[in-house]
């Protein structure tokens, strides 16, 4: 569809061999604010990714490594906010955010999403932290490392590929948000999948830069998928379910 | 002397730890707080105020009333309620039995395992947005690809999410199109770590092959379906994007669902105060569906296996 000429793309029957061309794609990103968009959606992604990142790497080696007393209800919790309904989470932020004067703004948005991937994020991680050996961090211990630089040194470079994996699924979740965006976000923050949508509600659709702008919010999906799809299936699935 | 020195160092080391374990858990236990505590008190606040955004005057506190008004006088939400149910239980079933016919046809052939398996990543991982879009052109009575192909066969088409008596339908679909592939591949990795064992004593033992799968393949994977479906069905609860873009609701009000009914109260009529109300009783009903479906199917909600 989002090769096809005005005329092929509203025939019916629908015409299979036709001259395809590129001027939807042209088009696309000849329109200013689609690049836009799509650089927003790309910052609020690498911004969400560092922070779910920051904040949840040292919770989620704690949570799969260190005994002590409380971790059985601080992990009944990181799983029970999947229940909370994100709408739930939404309306007090929309207030607060309103009453900060910070609505339509890309950090907005960034901290719902940070919201919605946290919990999530630290039990994916527990799973690629249980995997290491318990020798390995007893070693470094031993041999005088404060906690925190054995942790820094020795343990994170081992799950480096499974934290890759994280950043990504974080990443996808960001990219493809809709309802937070979409509430949030003005004409300045406006991120690809809540453009895609003003692009559907209009009145008239233009079908074929539609799709080509559809197909260009599909790419990152299908690079990162060609890329890590092993350890995304762990994370998107068994990480998902329990460790 | 010498087991002195060491329960000095244990000493220094527990200390150690316990700073450790602190200052790591930290950043998260307070954001976590910010992510469910503080927007449930708000809520709550919310809920007791009569709270239109629109008014100049500001919110008042009206105690109950709006649970009262909601619980005894909104057909409208016992509709969407009914519909959230209807759309959920409609997702589950389907997606379950599909997932786990494909995830045992899988199992057994080995060839194609993998690029299926790859290939199906791609409904979970896409944009919603994207994918309802283009199951919206599908599904169009003038343009869709569906009712074209079902006027090569003489059927008549729909209109498909246009359509009151079949939209709920038409937007389970696009559910199954995403999330089928969720459960196969659960269920294939249950089914990969099976023992072999059984397996062989029935074939020996001149089992048919629905038993085999009734009375050893099903108990066998039961434990990885059932939290499978926990999180479908939680999941399925809280749908959005899909519902969103295909109908927002319509027509009419046929495929408005809870948490979508919460959303327009709050962001499309402004009623702060009814749609906190009905944003805490939603996660009331979440937490009890999630409740009863653990103790009927005998889990630990965070335990690990």
């Amino acid at each position: 569809m989002s090769l096809k000429r005005r005329v092929d793309a509203l025939a019916m029957p629908p015409r299979w061999i036709f001259s395809p061309i590129i001027d939807n794609y042209i088009k696309v990103f000849n329109s200013q604010d689609f690049t836009r968009f799509y650089f927003n959606s790309i910052l609020i992604g690498l911004f969400t990714i560092l922070f779910v990142l920051i904040i949840g790497i040292p919770a989620s080696y704690t949570l799969s490594k260190m005994n002590f007393r409380g971790k059985k209800d601080i992990d009944f919790w990181i799983l029970s906010t999947r229940m909370a309904p994100p709408v739930g989470i939404l309306i007090p932020y929309f207030l607060i955010f309103k009453n900060l004067g910070i609505l339509d703004t890309r950090a907005s948005i960034v901290i719902m999403h940070i919201a919605l991937n946290l919990s999530f994020a630290i039990w994916v991680m527990k799973g690629f932290f249980a995997e290491i050996p318990k020798g390995i961090e007893e070693a470094a211990l031993v041999d005088g490392c404060s906690h925190w630089r054995a942790f820094i040194r020795i343990i994170l470079p081992l799950v480096a590929p499974g934290l890759v994996a994280t950043a990504i699924i974080v990443f996808l979740f960001s990219w493809n948000e809709l309802l937070f965006a979409v509430t949030l976000a003005g004409n300045a923050s406006k991120t690809v999948p809540v453009a895609l949508y003003n692009f559907v509600s209009y009145e008239e659709i233009d079908w074929g830069p539609l799709s080509a702008s559809a197909m260009l919010a599909l790419i990152p999906v299908l690079v990162f998928i060609s890329f890590v799809q092993k350890q995304l299936i762990k994370g998107l699935t068994l990480g998902a379910i329990s460790k | 002397m010498a087991p002195k020195t060491h329960m000095k160092k244990n000493n220094t080391l527990n200390l150690e730890n316990k700073k450790f374990i602190v200052t790591s858990l930290a950043p998260a236990l307070i954001s976590l707080i910010l992510i469910t505590v503080v927007p449930f008190v708000i809520n709550i606040i919310n809920s007791l105020r009569n709270y239109y955004l629109a008014d100049p005057k500001g919110p008042t506190f009206v105690g109950l009333e709006n649970f009262k008004q909601i619980l005894f006088n909104d057909a409208n939400f016992w509709h969407s309620l009914w519909i959230t149910l209807l759309f959920t239980a409609g997702c589950i079933l389907i997606e379950f039995w599909l997932g786990l016919y494909i995830a045992g046809l899988l199992s057994s052939g080995g060839t194609f395992r993998n690029i299926i398996r790859s290939l199906l990543i791609l409904p979970m991982a896409a944009t919603p947005v994207a994918v309802s879009f283009t199951w919206k052109i599908m599904y169009s009575p003038s343009l869709g690809i569906i009712n074209y192909f079902l006027k090569l066969f003489n059927i008549n088409g729909a209109a498909w999410v246009g359509d009151p008596k079949i939209a709920l339908l038409s937007v389970i679909l696009v559910d199954v199109w995403q999330w089928t592939p969720f459960m196969m591949l659960i269920m294939l990795a249950g089914y990969m770590s099976l023992p072999t064992e059984p397996f062989e004593a029935a074939t020996v033992d001149g089992a048919k092959d629905w038993h085999i799968f009734r009375y050893i393949t099903l108990p066998l994977i039961k434990p990885v379906a059932l939290t499978a479906l926990l999180f479908r069905v939680i999941d399925s609860l809280k749908t959005f994007d899909i519902i969103f873009v295909l109908t927002r609701g319509g027509p009419g009000n046929t495929t408005e669902t809870l948490n979508l009914y919460t959303y327009l109260k709050g962001f499309s009529y402004l009623r702060i105060g009814e749609a906190s109300a009905l944003a805490i009783i939603f996660l009331l009903i979440v937490i009890a569906i999630s409740q009863i479906y653990l103790k009927y199917a005998g889990l630990e909600f965070g335990g690990s296996n």
